[in-house]
């Protein structure tokens, strides 16, 4: 009998996988592979990136390595330097605190990174892919949208530097706006700046609504290119995005779009993703980059499945042992999920008997 | 429906009386030993935890909202948003030690505390190398035993600290209730979240 490949009998990480990798290929997106491991100065040397992330390690003839715990880093540091435009998507496994325990352990990342140039077809496409990714998963899904170059400008006008916009950062990230104007004040931030990073904290998630209060802000700090590029992101992410400024995104990397992904029964973040051109500069590549990725691993309670049970058991002996297999095989080649045993497990559909002679 | 997990104790009691001033929720006289209650009106099931674990079960999305003081949020690091301040639960995080304490720059500050996290920021924002003692209760009896120089600790009145002969020598922060929302939940669950946290708001300052 000719086995096939049947899509149903895979988990539900991977049908999604395999429905992603097929709908990146669509799109013209060629498979990146990375090495097995990764240098530890390479995190070493962009631990902020990391966000809080740990890096386990190992030596190996002398060279600390590390297990690696994210994949955009390998990819920027691996690229090739060239004129060309590379339009990436990955299936790796990343070492990193999960978000569901906390915990260092293995994750299933799936991502896309388009380096080079990053035109306004190239983002919208890329924004198609984001909403595209988390419909794979989820029919209730939303994805939120900031800007960090809204978010420099302003915190930089503010005076927030160091570990006062690390403060101001947190304040944005939870949404405290009763605390944030009481830190305004202790720090001395200038009164315009200040204001208009409240309005980011208390801003409309609603995309017309919040572009509107940012159009306000606009006219006595100059972020209007900004903040039509964040209008552009929101025309082409469609009716399940909001714009938040919650979302973060570190000011050392990312210089546009932040994203955030939802899915509705799952309480954090599977997706995240942005602008992040910085990163390129870091590594002296003179390229934009705008990426995000799905952290499949992090999605095992939404996909768990009942665990399936045989349709059918074949029970033996000693005695039915060759009558039994023979049996199993039979119903086998009729299409069933057949489980051969001494004892007949509970929940399965149907039983067969073959023990002692000639009796089943 | 919302899921609301609330402090067990004093604070968490004051924390419903306001869920009910605001009109969020009918007054329950009698919860008895109930861990959770449904409130028909509000369509909402309240749930009482012990205090540190409210912003775990809000984080990891068992509950949608919940009422926490703002000493825990900060030690526990949680990624949920603060949506207000309600204003209940009022202290200061304080460094306390024996009345007459003289701090000596030259070695490293002994810090006895509940909250490791926390007095490992306030000390590294102020440039002070420390030690830190953690401990779960009593905090005050550490400086009196000689185990630490100073406590970091959440101070109501200060009536212990002077009953055990401290005294306050820094305040470091305000501390009261706030109300947490699971980031997730905040997406799913907005306009509900935000009607309770406008409610609760308007409740807190009339």
């Amino acid at each position: 009998m000719k086995a096939t490949f049947d899509r149903n009998a895979l988990g539900g990480e991977d049908r999604a996988a395999l429905s992603l990798k097929s709908l990146y290929r669509s799109y013209g997106y060629s498979e990146y592979k990375l090495s097995g491991f990764e240098d530890y100065s390479l995190y070493a040397e962009n631990a902020s990136f990391l966000d809080g992330n740990g890096v386990l390690t190992f030596n190996s003839g002398g060279r600390l390595l590390a297990l690696r715990p994210d994949v955009t880093l390998s990819v920027v540091k691996n690229i090739a330097d060239d004129c060309e435009s590379h339009k990436l998507f990955y299936d790796e496994r990343v070492y990193r605190k999960s978000a569901v325990h906390g915990e260092q352990t293995e994750l299933r990342q799936i991502g896309v990174e388009v380096i080079g140039e990053i035109d306004e077809i190239t983002q919208a496409e890329v924004c198609e892919l984001i909403m595209r990714t988390l419909e794979c998963v989820a029919q209730d899904r939303l994805l939120d949208i900031s800007h960090a170059g809204i978010v420099n400008k302003i915190a930089n006008g503010a005076g927030f530097f160091g570990d006062v916009r690390a403060r101001a950062a947190a304040f944005l990230s939870s949404k405290n706006s009763h605390d944030f104007l009481r830190f305004a004040q202790s720090v001395g931030a200038n009164e315009t700046f200040a204001n208009a990073f409240l309005t980011l904290i208390t801003l409309p998630q609603k995309p017309s609504d919040a572009i509107a209060v940012l159009q306000e802000v606009a006219k006595s700090i100059d972020i209007s290119a900004e903040v039509a590029e964040l209008k552009a992101i929101a025309d082409a992410c469609g009716e399940r995005s909001n714009i938040d400024f919650s979302v973060g995104g570190n000011p050392e990397y990312y210089n546009g779009a932040v994203f955030k992904g939802y899915v509705r029964g799952v309480p954090y973040a599977v997706l995240s993703g942005g602008r992040y051109d910085k990163l390129l500069h870091k590594f002296g590549k003179n390229k934009e980059a705008l990426g995000f990725a799905l952290y499949l691993g992090e999605l095992g309670e939404y996909f768990a499945e009942k665990p399936k049970r045989p349709d059918a058991a074949v029970v033996y002996d000693e005695r039915g042992a060759r009558r039994a297999a023979k049996k199993a095989a039979e119903l086998r080649a009729s299409g069933l999920d057949v489980l051969l045993c001494k004892t007949a497990p509970e929940g399965c559909g149907a039983v067969y008997i073959c023990t002692g002679e000639e009796n089943d | 429906m919302i899921n609301v997990a609330l402090p067990k104790g004093r604070l968490g009691e004051s924390a419903y009386k306001l869920f009910c001033d605001a009109g969020l929720s009918a007054d329950v006289a009698d919860m008895g030993r109930k861990l959770s209650f449904y409130d028909k009106a509000s369509d909402a099931n309240y749930f009482w935890v012990k205090p540190s674990d409210v912003a775990v079960y809000v984080e990891r999305g068992a509950a949608d909202i919940g009422v926490v003081g703002k000493d825990i949020l900060d030690e526990n690091g949680s990624d949920v948003y603060e949506l207000c301040d309600l204003g209940i639960g009022k202290c200061k995080m304080c460094v306390a030690a024996k009345t007459g304490f003289a701090d000596d720059a030259s070695r490293r500050l002994r810090v006895a505390t509940k909250y490791v996290r926390s007095a490992q920021e306030y000390y590294a924002s102020v440039g002070r190398r420390i030690f830190v003692i953690k401990l779960n209760g009593s905090v005050e009896l550490a400086p009196i035993l000689g185990l630490s120089d100073v406590i970091f600790d959440i101070v109501e009145t200060g009536a212990t600290l002077k009953a055990n002969g401290l005294s306050v020598i820094t305040e470091v922060s305000q501390i009261s209730a706030r109300l947490i929302a699971n980031k997730a939940a905040y997406k799913f669950v907005n306009a509900e979240i935000c009607r309770i946290a406008e409610r609760l708001k308007k409740a807190v300052t009339v």
